[in-house]
């Protein structure tokens, strides 16, 4: 029986049992793609986990705004000859370690938008799983009776056609979140590094290789958690082979940074450039939970958040002027999330607790560059000490949605239909 | 001639009865005289069948392989430890249930399990190699401790704690902190939360570290609320059968607020670690309690008073404070997160209750709840035998166990790196995998890790290998059929399922050499059967 690549990608698992899935490996993919669309937009999502502290991000320099700000942070906030000027905008500024944003900015390709964050009353306030749930799936209210839960871009992925021959699932999770890409009838190919997205055997290759295919190829009827483990092994091969071959004459026109971020920001560029269907990818990178050491103001040493906000503005730039040379930034938006912002005020241990609203950023050709939404006024902080809300989360993927992939966004962010219309904001 | 006869049927009797008495395990007979004998020597545990545990067990799905003694020793060896070996399972298979409630009670009471030999293969802790020898005795430890529960549940308190040296930062404070895990594994959970409070791994992961109650800017919370979330009550009020308490709306209720949560925060201020140079090769001992960094404020939490000036007491108080307030929240939280690791992801609320109920009626006693979760009707239901993920952990300690492997660490540090799960190396505080979802460590990516490291440990190129010729030899693998019989016996400890086992025979080609015989392996590995837990 040929293998049935629509069942396949809807959900990982053939719901139904006694359904058999002989699996035989498509002829190795010539290295020509002859896909009909090989123009279609692709989102990348990088997620930033644990909280990132959007205050300390894009700063306020307007003297109110830059006096309350150093009364709240007397040992974490910037000295102002230390942040980096926006071409056009006197009132806000760039942490010192962004040099790249700050270029991308002044050219016009760099949105920054303020005061994003789930409404007030959203389950679970503060709460890192909470908000990355909500982040990722649009429902603020655990309203779990309504199904098993879908992310965002998940919703979005489940109106692609089923993968091409030469396809691989539009859904690339690279550490990003895998639920965000997830939909109803839809899973994400999870990948660590494509390097290593391969079965390794190390003696005796052929035979064994040979044996694997076939041995996977026998249904497992005894267990849910040997079948899925089967037909999970059958995924991975499947699009292993076309990834691998599609990616071989990938190089890059940069130098990535050699962080782990740098290393999915390069394989995110690799995928892109393969043309193997996908439609959202989504790269993560964590610690941004600074409640301690998270930087030093007005001295040159490094803290905890200035290296991240490095990592993130070098391996993201180096990505967009990487698809830059290859002809290929017209095919993306990248947009960055958190699950929170922090709070105003620094604690004792040169750290911010769980807050309110942060900064986004949104990059690419289609961005018009800018800042959006009102920053949160400094004088009138909300839920003991938070910076409060200026755009719902909710309509900054409502623009990615309307505005650039040109879908009707309320279905895909509201599916219970609880809210009025999500507006998109000007960004793109 | 009748006479002899009888007597030696007496005495036969007598010794089968005295062959049976003490299970003997692998290697080391156990010591007799320094144990409480009334505790370990106790008949098997009689299980109370309710309507409720009946109901269960009836209920459960039939799995496609009948349910026997093998096939329930592997089960119990898995689940209570990381695996079987040969001559555990030599043991236990002839002896059926009461074998399996023996070694149930041998095992809870490791302190009077002698584990002299495993002590003797760990790796010595070179001050100068930072945290790797403690992670490497660790795996060593799980690998050939007969102490094998109290392993597992140090593990999963790891878990629960998930506590990251990548912040902590001191391998002498992670040495304290595996010895609190494991010293508190089955014992009293109110102290357990207690020491690991004042911990100095912890009070540097949660930044309870210097912790100024005392300063114009607000303490840090971030210990506080993790106390509450993630390691006593979880975020939502529970009965004591884990489902949650609703409102007259339906809606799920807090179990604390966010003032609680500061609250306890200030509770819990004055604790800090104590460092000696040099680094690394002194001890610098437990944290300190400094009055002046405590915030000696009357405080209420969870609408309970706590006095002013109780210094030092004040942290046990406010601990008791939690306990008292959420009882029946703690016993079913604690208790539904230790079946989600020991018997299934999805708990019947009946055998939380079970638990809970015991839990708390033993005033957390974390041994007396283990014993019931183990010797219920439920653990051997066909709805709860090998139908459980393995984490990376168990599936490659389980692996180097049941081939009799030699290690000494090396190679499952690095196994595990790349499966993401090193001990002490949780990627955030919600540990390497939220409790019922164990699902999230299966994916694309990650089987082909799973399969990678079958690939290396099958290979024998490594520091942690089996002996393949040794076991041709012993085993007496003279055909493909005897080879193919002996590694799933001893890696599945069930049989193969269908269709499973011809495939097997014809990757061996027909011969039975060293190379064939380690691909066997990794094809075991590889297979969906040995992914079952």
């Amino acid at each position: 029986m040929q293998f049935n690549r629509r069942d396949f990608f809807r959900t990982g698992m053939i719901a139904a049992a006694g359904l058999v899935a002989n699996y035989t490996l498509p002829g190795k993919a010539g290295a020509q793609n002859v896909r009909m669309q090989a123009d279609e937009k692709v989102v990348v999502i990088v997620n930033l986990l644990g909280g990132n502290d959007g205050l300390n991000t894009v700063v306020p320099i307007s003297s109110s705004q830059y006096d309350k700000y150093r009364e709240l942070r007397n040992t974490l906030a910037y000295d102002q000859a230390n942040l980096l000027s926006l071409s056009g905008q006197p009132d806000f500024a760039l942490a010192p370690q962004m040099g790249e944003f700050q270029n991308l900015f002044n050219s016009g390709r760099l949105a920054i938008i303020n005061g994003v964050s789930v409404p007030d009353d959203a389950v679970g306030l503060f709460d890192h799983e909470a908000g990355q749930y909500e982040f990722q799936t649009c429902d603020i209210i655990r309203n779990l009776s309504a199904g098993p839960s879908s992310g965002w871009l998940g919703r979005y992925l489940d109106s692609m056609p089923d993968p091409g021959p030469d396809e691989i699932s539009p859904g690339v999770d690279l550490g990003g979140g895998r639920l965000l890409l997830s939909g109803r009838n839809r899973v994400p190919v999870s990948i660590n590094s494509i390097d290593n997205f391969q079965l390794q055997v190390s003696y005796d290759p052929d035979a064994r290789k040979a044996a694997y295919d076939r041995l996977m190829n026998i249904p497992h009827t005894a267990s849910t958690v040997g079948e899925r483990n089967r037909q999970m092994r059958l995924l991975a091969r499947y699009q292993s082979d076309i990834i691998l071959s599609a990616t071989a004459g990938y190089q890059p026109t940069v130098n990535y940074p050699a962080t782990y971020l740098g290393g999915q920001m390069k394989d995110c560029a690799k995928i892109i450039y393969g043309n193997v269907g996908a439609r959202a990818v989504a790269v993560g990178i964590g610690s941004f939970d600074t409640h301690s050491y998270q930087n030093y103001g007005s001295g040159s040493e490094l803290g905890i958040h200035d290296t991240l906000l490095k990592t993130v503005s070098d391996a993201v730039g180096a990505f967009y002027q990487d698809l830059i040379n290859l002809g290929l930034s017209h095919r993306v938006l990248i947009l960055t999330i958190s699950e929170f912002g922090r709070r105003g005020y620094e604690n004792n241990d040169l750290g911010t607790d769980h807050g309110f609203s942060s900064v986004a950023f949104a990059l690419g050709d289609d961005v018009k560059g800018g800042i959006y939404g009102d920053y949160p006024d400094l004088n009138s902080l909300v839920l003991d000490g938070s910076l409060g809300m200026s755009n719902d989360f909710r309509s900054v993927y409502a623009t990615v949605l309307a505005n650039y992939l040109g879908v009707d966004p309320q279905p895909i962010l509201d599916p219970n239909d609880l809210y009025p219309d999500f507006q998109p904001l000007d960004f793109v | 001639m009748k006479k002899r006869m009888v007597i030696a049927t007496v005495l036969l009797l007598i010794c089968s009865l005295v062959a049976t008495a003490v299970p003997d395990g692998p290697r080391i007979k156990m010591q007799r005289g320094t144990r409480d004998r009334t505790q370990r020597m106790a008949a098997p545990t009689r299980v109370e069948f309710t309507e409720e545990t009946v109901a269960l067990v009836e209920s459960a799905p039939v799995d496609a392989v009948a349910l026997s003694s093998q096939v329930l020793a592997g089960h119990l060896l898995r689940r209570i430890g990381f695996g079987p070996t040969q001559g555990d399972m030599r043991w236990l298979t002839p002896r059926g249930r009461t074998g399996r409630v023996r070694w149930i009670n041998w095992q809870l009471w490791p302190e009077y399990i002698d584990d002299s030999y495993a002590e003797s293969l760990l790796p010595a802790i070179n001050p100068d190699n930072g945290d790797t020898d403690y992670i490497r005795r660790w795996y060593v430890r799980m690998t050939y401790s007969q102490r094998q529960l109290q392993e597992k549940m140090t593990l999963i308190w790891h878990e629960h704690f998930s506590v990251s040296d990548e912040k902590v930062g001191d391998q002498r404070y992670l040495g304290a902190h595996e010895d609190l895990l494991r010293r508190n594994s089955l014992g009293n959970f109110r102290n357990f939360l207690v020491d690991v409070t004042v911990d100095s791994a912890m009070l540097r992961w949660l930044d309870n570290d210097y912790n100024n109650g005392n300063d114009v800017k607000p303490p840090n919370e971030n210990f506080s609320r993790e106390f509450l979330q993630l390691f006593a009550t979880g975020t939502t009020l529970l009965n004591l059968d884990g489902t949650p308490v609703r409102d007259a709306s339906g809606n799920p209720v807090p179990s604390y607020t966010e003032t609680d949560v500061r609250e306890l925060a200030r509770s819990l201020t004055g604790w800090h670690t104590n460092y000696c140079d040099p680094y690394p090769y002194c001890d610098p001992g437990p944290a300190t309690f400094e009055p002046g960094y405590h915030d000696d404020r009357a405080k209420t939490i969870m609408g309970e008073d706590v006095p002013a000036g109780m210094g030092e007491d004040e942290t046990a108080y406010a601990i008791d404070l939690v306990l008292r307030q959420r009882t029946d929240t703690v016993a079913a939280f604690i208790s539904k997160i230790l079946l989600q690791k020991l018997v299934s992801e999805n708990p019947p609320p009946a055998y939380v209750y079970r638990v809970a109920r015991r839990f708390k009626n033993t005033n957390w006693n974390i041994r007396e709840a283990v014993k019931l979760i183990l010797t219920d009707a439920a653990f051997e239901s066909g709805a709860m035998v090998r139908t459980m993920y393995k984490e990376p952990v168990e599936q490659y300690v389980g692996a180097v166990r049941a081939l009799n492997s030699w290690t000494q660490g090396d190679a499952l540090y690095n196994w595990t790196y790349e499966a993401g799960q090193l001990v002490y190396y949780p990627p955030s505080v919600f540990s390497f995998y939220r409790p019922g979802n164990k699902a999230s460590l299966v994916n694309t990516s990650r089987v082909f890790f799973r399969d990678k490291m079958a690939d290396e440990y099958s290979s024998g190129w490594w520091d942690t290998a089996f002996d393949a010729p040794a076991h041709i030899r012993q085993g007496g693998l003279t055909t493909p059929d005897r080879a193919v019989t002996y590694f799933v016996s001893r890696l599945l400890a069930a049989p193969a399922s269908t269709g499973v086992r011809s495939e097997l025979i014809r990757y061996m080609g027909g011969q039975v050499t060293e190379e064939k015989v380690r691909g066997l392996v990794w094809l075991i590995m590889c297979s969906p059967d040995f992914q079952r837990n």
